[in-house]
């Protein structure tokens, strides 16, 4: 039976074909192998059938149902389930969170979330993994194979009918690799169908069932995996003969002899001691050598290079350049030393994606220019041709946006960014990581041919077969800690594997130090087993250092709101609490305005006047010649949805035409405020009904009904925002809109319903506002917005978005009238509470500071 | 600033179907061509309406100094920042400059002074933005806090200074316009000339691949703010020069009215694009129009206050429609 037809699908970027009739079926059941170079269109297609694309042209459908538009959500409700290349993470929410913004949120009674079963969710989830985190860690403290392990299991228990993986393995070690294939053969043996792309060809061979193989946009062939051989897909899929791809290491090594004599050491490499071995590992690298440093997930192969840089505490390691050490420096001065550094990630870390290929080519080479020297166009334009040329990267010129080339060729681009310096020491992150079989060699020519000139590269890699082929000697990392040197040589793969997995015994994985004296000195051959216990496994990547200095500011907050209330009470005698909170109840609702719109990742600066179109429609309802007991009402509700509708045009215009949201109400500020001096004219409007002060304070009991409506909207928003799905996806969108993306959330209508939630508040402010002057000008209002702001980052609310509490606003709002009326009470002038105020905005750009290096070092 | 969106891995921008996408470049290109349509009408009606074309360039004054830190403030925004404290900046430096007067400074010394604090505002601001803290929030910060520094060490007060100054004035031009020609010509070569300019385009589009290419970001966080703090202090001089006052409350909203210059000038908010002669034609757009309006409203009850506010608003955003989206960036 078949799971998914695909019928002649069509699908074109800018005039350029992606795809181009494209069909074929899944079998429920099976696993599917998609293969192809990179460009071929594997994730055009893949995109396409998660309904993220809308095809050009061609059907999409599940057998026996309907032709119908293919959409993200038609892809959702028939159970499939995308894993992409390069999967986002909602770094402010939970573990648990993350997995159930992937599936759904498990609710209680009223629309609620059940906190319980997220978290039992979440560990059933988690129990799967080798080494399971805790479901309540935040998310940015997991390193990057960790989220990719989480990612996957919570797919795979998601029990989809069809579940897609965009190289799955890419960041996962040997081991994971195998319980990730073990996993999938469940899912298959339980009725799932599975569609899995990777370059890596023996695991497709291993794993699949059937192959399909895409070229240029093209399916060239299915068929089934058995009897299939991986030179044989490799023909299919470059229609060109290759040859094996492990071509390098005969000239390589020739090379290296060579030059091991001429120069002397330029690269000097000093692993600190560890528990297993109290002498420390100095490692010698001559120009024109390459090390290839080799480890599982987990094995501190990804913090090594952030180590050597100095981008996260060296523990110990010091890296030498021509005598000089590394650390302590800035990127920048250690490129004018002759360092060149290819990251590992290319989207987030290299790439300039709106600029042009000569701007990102000749960036580096201007990093080591003078500042105020002339720049030079002619020779911008001269040197991108040359690295294009050279590399053979296909594009339509040096002015084409880097953003329309595939990965394989940014990645040639990039290399030859960092050529372009001359480098000394070329430190490569993964250089060849989701880059086809094609430019994978052609690479590996380019780094080889720039040992020539007198290079010398370090590369870190997760593939054994580049390690082994493309360099002259291989480190080996494993628990955080070297485990060995060894000579890059076939006959060695036992010894490296074993030594990756920290299972080596002295006499497997004792690195000769005779055969490889001109790379490593005294090497001892560090045994890193079981023995040696790993200090902290790499999936917990930084303490809670951050969290804890967010807890204790809150706390702080808290300490000093009420300290100052206290010390008030008893200082002055005029001073009632009470006043204070009457006064501050509607700025509290304010505050709350500010605050859902910046958490959803925007900020809306035009909630004063969408305040004073709220109260000046509710004014004009007020006025009409209708008995109270119905204006009154109608009043509260027209002021709600004028808030609310002028919250949607700002989400509206805001997302509709991806206009950043603060310039979008810097527009509507200036609009909505001539909105009410167009209604009002440009007298104050009073007159209004006496009965309307019923909403801020009863006459004959004295019950304070305004404080009451704010204590009600307070409570409301903290549980909309906390134990909603609504408000979750808030923090999601705001968290990281590109994760909320891959999960099927839709960011615009999330943030679109933040600034109508926001608008509405803000509309509420105003009736009150308007209940509680008892009159209306054109003026009310303006400059709020950003007091209210100041009030929410004062409180902890953080002005990326994704975090902030609703207790931490009021706090905050609660702070800010507090200081003003201590003020006064102590006689102190008025001008000072500007100072105040912006000391306390200081304070929380420090402890913001302090979080964030928190988050970085921990 | 949260908007930082990622691009789908290998995936061309403009996913769209080709019919569309020439639609949009057409809407695009006649929307590009709308803040010179305005000029024209706005030059227009001002020259209709006008009877002394000499006293139009005092009126307009004012927006010189807006133009000139709406300049200053471009390569801020292109590095992806913002400074919302310019206002509060000016005015703190107008009121030392008048303070310094006042008790019997020299004129020089006090300009000098003056000018620091205004560059000290400015460091303030990039030291800590070049520490990783946001830019929004340092700067909301710092305008509370340059605006209490005003308040509480000048008292609230007016400051009155005696001296009257003769600026000199070839071609009736106040100094102010100078200055605005001056500050505009040297960023123009530093920003489209210099490699110092493509060192701030290039962190504005991608903070961490440029630190990693070996850019000095945090040098040139600095040097962006501090610039714009100078530039600050010099209109605060002059305005201060011409006025013989210093306001406590002056400068109040001038950041925003600045950034709506930058924005209609086809900058681009996160960062990345954009171009300081732009900013200069959405100064004088922005500028030409209000003053077009206000002429109007004199002649025409209709065209009041609250449709000029009206008009402004859907100015800026009809223009940020074509100059700010950033095609194919929106995960959408």
């Amino acid at each position: 039976m078949n799971a998914l037809e695909l019928h002649q699908l069509c699908k074109s970027f800018a005039g350029i074909p992606a795809v181009s009739d494209v069909s074929f079926t899944l079998i429920q059941g099976e696993i599917h192998g998609l293969v192809g170079g990179n460009g071929a269109g594997k994730s055009t297609l893949i995109r396409m059938i998660s309904g993220l694309l809308p095809p050009d042209c061609g059907i999409i459908r599940l057998p026996g149902s309907p032709e119908e538009t293919w959409t993200a959500h038609t892809s959702a409700s028939a159970g499939i389930l995308t894993i992409h290349q390069e999967g986002e993470f909602f770094p402010h929410l939970t573990v648990a969170e993350n997995i159930a913004l992937s599936g759904t949120f498990p609710l209680a009674r009223r629309g609620l979330i059940d906190e319980g079963a997220l978290h039992e969710n979440a560990e059933a989830v988690l129990n799967h993994l080798p080494h399971p985190p805790t479901p309540d860690v935040r998310a940015d403290a997991l390193t990057n194979a960790t989220r990719q392990l989480i990612r996957l299991a919570a797919a795979l228990a998601a029990k989809p009918s069809l579940l897609i993986l965009d190289e799955p393995t890419a960041a996962l070690s040997h081991h994971e690799t195998n319980w990730l294939l073990a996993r999938i053969r469940e899912l298959a043996a339980a009725g799932g169908t599975v569609l899995y792309v990777s370059h890596r060809l023996s695991e497709v061979l291993e794993l699949c069932d059937r192959v399909t193989v895409l070229r240029d946009g093209r399916v060239t062939s299915t068929q089934a995996a058995s009897g299939l051989t991986a030179a044989e897909l490799i023909r299919e899929m470059s229609a060109v003969q290759t040859a094996e791809s492990k071509t390098q290491p005969a000239p390589l090594q020739s090379q290296f002899a060579s030059s091991a004599e001429e120069s002397s050491a330029a690269v000097r490499i000093t692993w600190p001691a560890d528990s297993a071995s109290d002498r420390q590992h100095v490692l010698n690298l001559k120009r024109g050598q390459i090390l290839a440093i080799y480890g599982l997930v987990g094995s501190g192969r990804s913090s090594l290079i952030a180590r050597m840089l100095h981008l996260r505490e060296p523990n110990g390691l010091q890296v030498l350049i021509d005598g000089k050490p590394l650390q302590g420096i800035t990127p920048h001065q250690r490129m004018l030393e002759g360092l060149s550094v290819l990251p590992e990630d290319r989207l987030t870390q290299a790439v300039f994606a709106s600029h042009d290929l000569r701007a990102n080519t000749v960036i580096s080479a201007q990093g080591a220019r003078s500042p105020m020297a002339a720049a030079d166009p002619v020779n911008e334009y001269r040197q991108t041709q040359s690295v294009i040329q050279e590399f053979s990267v296909r594009c339509t010129g040096p002015q084409q946006p880097m953003q329309y080339l595939s990965g394989g060729n940014q990645q040639k681009l990039l290399l030859g960014r960092c050529l372009l310096n001359h480098p000394c020491l070329l430190i490569l992150d993964e250089p060849t990581r989701g880059v086809d079989a094609a430019a994978r060699s052609e690479l590996h020519a380019a780094i080889a041919r720039q040992t020539m000139s007198g290079t010398a590269v370090i590369m870190v890699t997760s593939d054994l077969e580049e390690a082994l082929s493309c360099s002259h000697a291989i480190a080996v990392l494993a628990h955080g800690q070297l485990a060995g040197i060894y000579p890059a040589d076939e006959s060695r793969r036992q010894a490296v594997t074993a030594a990756a997995f920290g299972t080596s015994d002295q006499s497997v994985g004792s690195p000769e130090s005779s055969t490889n004296a001109a790379l490593s000195e005294p090497v001892a051959a560090a045994t890193a087993g079981p023995a040696a216990p790993s200090p902290a496994p790499e999936f917990i990547r930084n303490g809670t250092r951050s969290h804890r200095i967010r807890d204790i500011r809150s706390r702080l907050l808290a300490f000093v709101v009420v300290a100052l209330m206290l010390l008030l009470s008893i200082s002055s005698s005029g001073f009632s609490p009470l006043s204070v909170i009457d006064a501050a109840a509607p700025w509290c609702i304010l505050t709350l305005a500010a605050m859902v719109v910046i958490v959803a990742g925007g900020i809306d600066i035009s909630i004063g006047s969408t305040l004073a179109v709220a109260a000046a429609v509710a004014a004009h309802v007020l006025r009409t010649p209708l008995p109270v007991s119905l204006t009154i009402p109608l009043a509260f509700l027209a002021a709600l949805t004028t808030g609310g509708c002028c919250g949607l045009l700002n989400g509206w215009l805001h997302t509709r035409f991806r206009i950043h949201s603060i310039v979008v109400t810097l527009g509507t500020l200036t609009i909505y405020r001539g909105i009410v001096i167009l209604l009002l004219g440009r007298n104050a409007v009073t007159g209004l009904p006496q009965q309307l002060n019923l909403f801020i304070q009863h006459r004959e009991t004295g019950f304070r009904t305004g404080v009451l409506i704010a204590a009600c909207v307070c409570c409301s928003v903290a549980l909309l925002l906390r134990r909603t799905p609504l408000g979750r996806f808030l923090y999601a969108v705001g968290s990281s809109p590109a994760a909320a993306h891959q999960c099927g959330l839709s960011v615009s209508s999330v943030r679109m319903r933040s600034f109508m939630l926001g608008g509405m508040l803000a509309g509420l402010t105003g009736f009150l506002q308007l209940a509680s002057g008892m009159q209306m000008q054109g003026t009310l209002g303006s400059g709020w917005e950003l007091t209210a702001i100041t009030a929410a980052i004062i409180g902890g609310v953080a002005i990326e978005g994704g975090q902030g509490t609703v207790v931490g606003a009021i706090l905050g709002c609660l702070l800010l009238r507090l200081s003003g009326t201590a003020l006064i009470h102590w006689g102190i002038s008025d001008h000072h509470l500007t100072l105040l105020t912006g000391t306390m905005l200081f304070v929380a750009v420090l402890t913001d500071r302090l979080s964030r290096q928190g988050a970085a070092h921990g | 600033m949260a908007d930082q969106q990622h691009l789908p891995d290998q995936l061309p921008a403009a996913a769209a179907p080709q019919s569309r996408t020439a639609a949009r470049s057409w809407s695009a290109r006649v929307l590009s061509l709308l803040p010179f349509l305005l000029l024209l009408l706005s030059a227009g009606l001002i020259a209709s309406q006008v009877r002394r074309p000499a006293a139009l360039l005092t009126t307009w004054v004012p927006w010189i100094e807006i133009a000139t830190i709406a300049v200053s403030m471009t390569p801020i925004v292109m590095l992806g920042g913002i400074d919302l404290s310019v206002g509060s900046a000016f005015a703190l430096t107008a009121s030392v400059f008048a303070f310094c007067l006042q008790t019997g400074t020299g004129t020089l010394p006090a300009i000098a002074i003056a000018v620091m604090a205004g560059t000290a505002c400015g460091s303030l601001n990039g030291t800590l933005i070049a520490r990783g803290s946001p830019p929004l929030l340092v700067t909301l910060a710092s305008m509370a806090l340059f605006r209490g520094l005003t308040m509480s060490l000048f008292g609230g007060e007016r400051i009155l200074v005696e001296q009257s100054f003769q600026l000199p004035g070839p071609l009736q031009l106040r100094p102010q316009y100078y200055l605005l020609l001056l500050v505009l010509a040297v960023l123009q070569i530093i920003v489209h000339h210099r490699v110092l300019g493509r060192w701030i385009l290039a962190t504005g589009e991608n903070r961490t691949a440029a630190r990693i290419a070996g850019i000095p970001d945090r040098r040139v966080d600095l040097l962006c703010y501090a610039t714009c703090g100078f530039v600050v202090g010099l209109v605060a001089v002059l305005n201060v020069m011409q006025h013989n006052v210093a306001v406590p409350d002056a400068g109040l909203g001038m950041e925003l009215q600045a950034i709506a210059c930058i924005i209609v000038g086809g900058t681009v908010i996160t960062g990345g694009r954009g171009r300081i002669s732009g900013t200069l034609l959405g100064a004088a757009v922005v500028s030409s129009l209000d003053i077009a309006l206000n002429f109007l409203s004199t002649r025409f009850p209709v065209i009041s206050l609250e449709s000029r506010m009206i008009v402004t608003g859907i100015l800026l955003i009809g223009i940020a429609v074509s100059t700010q989206r950033t095609a194919g960036t929106h995960p959408e």
